[in-house]
């Protein structure tokens, strides 16, 4: 019986919070591949400025 | 049995929308400066030196809020290289703040000089914006005689220039834009896709907002590459770093090894130019130097942007100029009075600041201490009050 409720919890989190869930992890994805393109534009090869 | 159900499109959803909020951010951002509290030079953590692309939008608000702070003030840009930015000197004892001390209410001053940065770069291309929008500003930047420019820019501030440009804030000037197609002999960026990949970041910035966005982000929250400056501090928020410039000792006229590798450093500048000479022109202005020279001067600033503008000569620690024999000190001097003349002959308003300046001023081949700064700082505001009573 323990096992069943268990198993009733675990889907009603997966599978009734699911939508926001993958909501909020697409969110976190779209604003990481905007930073992506950010980390992309900078140059590999770092300035360095030598003072004598 | 339960179905099972595929979220796949809710994540689609979610990723579209984290993207547009992330752009709608850097749109909402751009044009507002960092958050700096009692700014003086856009200091080590926090300009390209140290891993930080401030964009031009950037710089350019940080401009408008000293602008703001001080109506009906001119605004006295400073660009150009290390020299003016301070490098010897602290903070605290930046050449700059007694600039300002000097000139009292008569300006507005900001420090926009980055090292690396050559004549008409970065601060020229803030002062040409608000000029071309009427504002009372003027620029006062530095040409050390050595110093290659190109007019789109060079390293390190390079992208700055395409960022300003993909963003209207330069005046449209053919000479400029087409400098690199048209010369490509003389251009410093001859490999291929060079520049359609400083237009393609900057179209980027433009519509996505990233730059402005994840530099203030970067700035604020938390630091998110590392940088050998920052090492194992690199995640931590670039608001938390100070600047790290301290004041620095006057030069040791002892050191031989440092005196000797600058002196190298001269007579490879020297050669660099005379050794290319033909035979032939009827003038030297016709050597390819100076021809060059000349080019990249008319194409950096379009002739109506030139009114406000000062460019100063900077000169060398003379300590090294001495240990040049006399007809390579002969050479230096009027290698050193082409390269002035190159900038009056063209119509800029040029100082000279050779005869300022002494060895004790000095803390390496070319950077003030302290002293330098505030002598340098006394010249030159002396000589700016006589040009704004003048009326330029």
């Amino acid at each position: 019986m323990a096992e069943d409720k268990q198993t009733t919890t675990l889907e009603n989190f997966v599978l009734k919070k699911n939508p926001w869930l993958a909501l909020t992890m697409g969110i976190l994805f779209g604003a990481f591949f905007h930073y992506v393109i950010f980390r992309l534009s900078l140059p590999t090869e770092p300035f360095i400025y030598a003072a004598f | 049995m339960t179905e099972k159900k595929s979220y796949s499109k809710y994540f689609l959803l979610g990723t579209m929308l984290g993207f547009l909020m992330s752009t709608a951010a850097g749109a909402y951002i751009t044009g507002k400066p960092l958050p700096l509290s009692n700014f003086v030079r856009f200091h080590e953590y926090i300009n390209p030196n140290g891993g930080f692309y401030l964009t031009y939008n950037q710089m350019l608000a940080q401009a408008r809020r000293l602008m703001a702070d001080n109506p009906g003030k001119p605004l006295l840009i400073i660009g150009g290289d290390s020299v003016f930015y301070g490098e010897g000197q602290s903070s605290e004892h930046c050449w700059t703040k007694y600039l300002q001390q000097e000139l009292g209410d008569d300006y507005a001053v900001i420090n926009l000089a980055l090292p690396g940065t050559k004549v008409f770069e970065a601060g020229y291309w803030v002062y040409e914006k608000l000029l071309s929008e009427g504002q009372n500003v003027f620029l006062l930047t530095d040409a050390m005689p050595s110093t290659v420019f190109e007019p789109s820019g060079t390293t390190p501030l390079h992208y700055m220039y395409f960022d300003a440009r993909e963003r209207g804030m330069l005046l449209p000037y053919a000479a400029r834009e087409n400098f690199c197609r048209l010369h490509r002999e003389w251009t410093l960026f001859k490999d291929e896709g060079h520049q359609e990949n400083l237009e393609l970041r900057a179209k980027l910035n433009h519509y996505l907002g990233v730059e402005e966005l994840w530099t203030q982000f970067t700035y604020m929250v938390i630091g998110n590459y590392f940088h050998r400056t920052t090492e194992f501090r690199s995640l931590l928020p670039r608001r938390l770093f100070q600047d790290p410039f301290e004041d620095r000792p006057p030069f040791d006229a002892s050191d031989n090894e440092k005196l000797e590798h600058g002196t190298k450093i001269v007579k490879r500048f020297m050669a660099g130019i005379t050794a290319l000479y033909e035979k032939g022109p009827p003038s030297e202005y016709e050597q390819f130097f100076w021809r060059r020279l000349s080019a990249c001067t008319q194409a950096s600033v379009p002739p109506n942007s030139r009114k406000n503008l000062i460019v100063c000569v900077t000169a060398i620690n003379p300590l090294f100029i001495d240990e040049l024999n006399e007809s390579e000190k002969k050479e230096y001097w009027h290698i050193r009075d082409l390269w002035l003349e190159n900038f009056t002959r063209l119509g800029f308003q040029t100082w000279s600041l050779n005869d300022k300046l002494t060895c004790e001023h000095y803390v390496d081949f070319d950077h003030l201490s302290v002293e330098g700064g505030k002598a340098m700082a006394v010249e030159l505001a002396k000589r700016l009050k006589e040009f704004r009573e003048r009326g330029n």
